[in-house]
């Protein structure tokens, strides 16, 4: 990939190579389309992936209270899993939770809510084994975040290893092929 | 024998009238002759071969000077005596509106504009992220010379992605 040469969608080229498409997009942000997200963007996006964890975590522990009354409402008392399974739980969730959306969409929660995209090198959606690793990564080392800072390319640690990027990209979708 | 001559002047009237009835004469037949051979011989012509053939068309529609006649058009007639009505009933007006919305990708234009588009506030946000991304971004080029700017760049292939010569300074409002 060269940082400054644009490719052109093959489906974008195709269709309408002169022709503007129409967007509601604001302006400001038009200019920015595709290009390396810097570390606010990404750190916001992180946090919002983590409140949703812990969301999705509290909800099965909830679902999981709520049955073990319905079975025995007699004997019922709140299970206490340690402080080690806790956070196992969560690292684990973590991990299939940026697994499934960065390898089917592109992006968590995190990632739509700020505008950003998961792509590989050349733009396209990342590989299943890209996304786990990424994904595994992440909650091993949350730390790679920061290396966007120094990087020129606003690359992550993770970024630099698995050779993603992550773009701004408020459209919907990526265009099919 | 005396013969009575005519004084000079009287023999040219006379002979003079003698000339104009043969002539007149001869200009009648030849020229029920010519006309009978000339319709005789387009007869037997196939004139529009023969223009096709011999006549050099385009060069003479070049020459022609189609804006005059254009102008001398009464187009509104024209137009006034075209039953549209029967032109729009001929035309497809379904496959026409599908070509346009097609070529304008209006459910793209609905997509982006409905639930999957920022709303206000989010994009707000969105633009807010962007502008201190850069702002870091300047800061740490600022204390680390090295660190080129230029190079944060373009994935290509991704949605929009514009040139990098496009490129704001930074994201206005």
């Amino acid at each position: 990939m060269t940082e400054t040469g644009a490719v052109p969608h093959p489906a974008e080229a195709a269709a309408h190579p002169d022709h503007a498409r129409a967007s509601l997009m604001p302006q400001p942000a038009q200019d920015w389309q595709g290009r390396r997200a810097g570390l606010v963007s990404r750190f916001l996006a992180a946090a919002l992936d983590g409140l949703v964890v812990v969301a999705l975590l509290t909800a099965g522990y909830l679902t999981a209270v709520g049955a073990r009354f319905l079975l025995s409402p007699g004997s019922f008392s709140f299970p206490s899993p340690g402080p080690w399974f806790a956070v196992m739980s969560f690292l684990g969730l973590l991990v299939v939770y940026g697994t499934v959306l960065w390898a089917t969409t592109g992006r968590t929660y995190g990632n739509h809510v700020m505008g950003l995209r998961v792509v590989g090198a050349g733009g396209q959606r990342v590989r299943w084994s890209v996304a786990f690793l990424r994904a595994l990564a992440y909650a091993v080392f949350p730390l790679g975040i920061a290396w966007i800072a120094l990087s020129r390319e606003n690359r992550s640690v993770q970024d630099v290893v698995l050779r993603t990027a992550v773009v701004y990209d408020w459209l919907p979708y990526l265009p099919p092929g | 024998m005396h013969v009575a001559v005519p004084p000079p002047s009287k023999v040219g009237a006379l002979l003079d009238g003698v000339r104009h009835r043969v002539t007149g004469s001869v200009d009648v037949v030849l020229s029920a002759a010519l006309l009978r051979l000339v319709d005789m011989a387009l007869d037997r012509i196939d004139l529009t071969a023969l223009v096709r053939e011999r006549v050099r068309l385009d060069e003479i529609v070049l020459d022609l000077d189609l804006d005059a006649i254009v102008a001398r058009l009464d187009v509104d007639a024209i137009v006034a005596r075209v039953d549209m009505e029967s032109v729009i009933a001929r035309l497809d007006l379904i496959e026409l509106a599908n070509g346009v919305v097609v070529g304008i990708d209006l459910p793209g234009i609905i997509r982006s504009s409905s639930a999957s588009m920022a709303s206000e506030a989010v994009s707000g946000v969105r633009i807010r992220s962007l502008e201190a991304d850069e702002a870091i971004s300047r800061a740490v080029t600022r204390w680390l010379p090295r660190r080129n700017r230029e190079h944060d760049g373009l994935v290509a292939g991704v949605n929009g992605a514009a040139p990098a010569d496009d490129r704001p300074e930074q994201p206005g409002r």
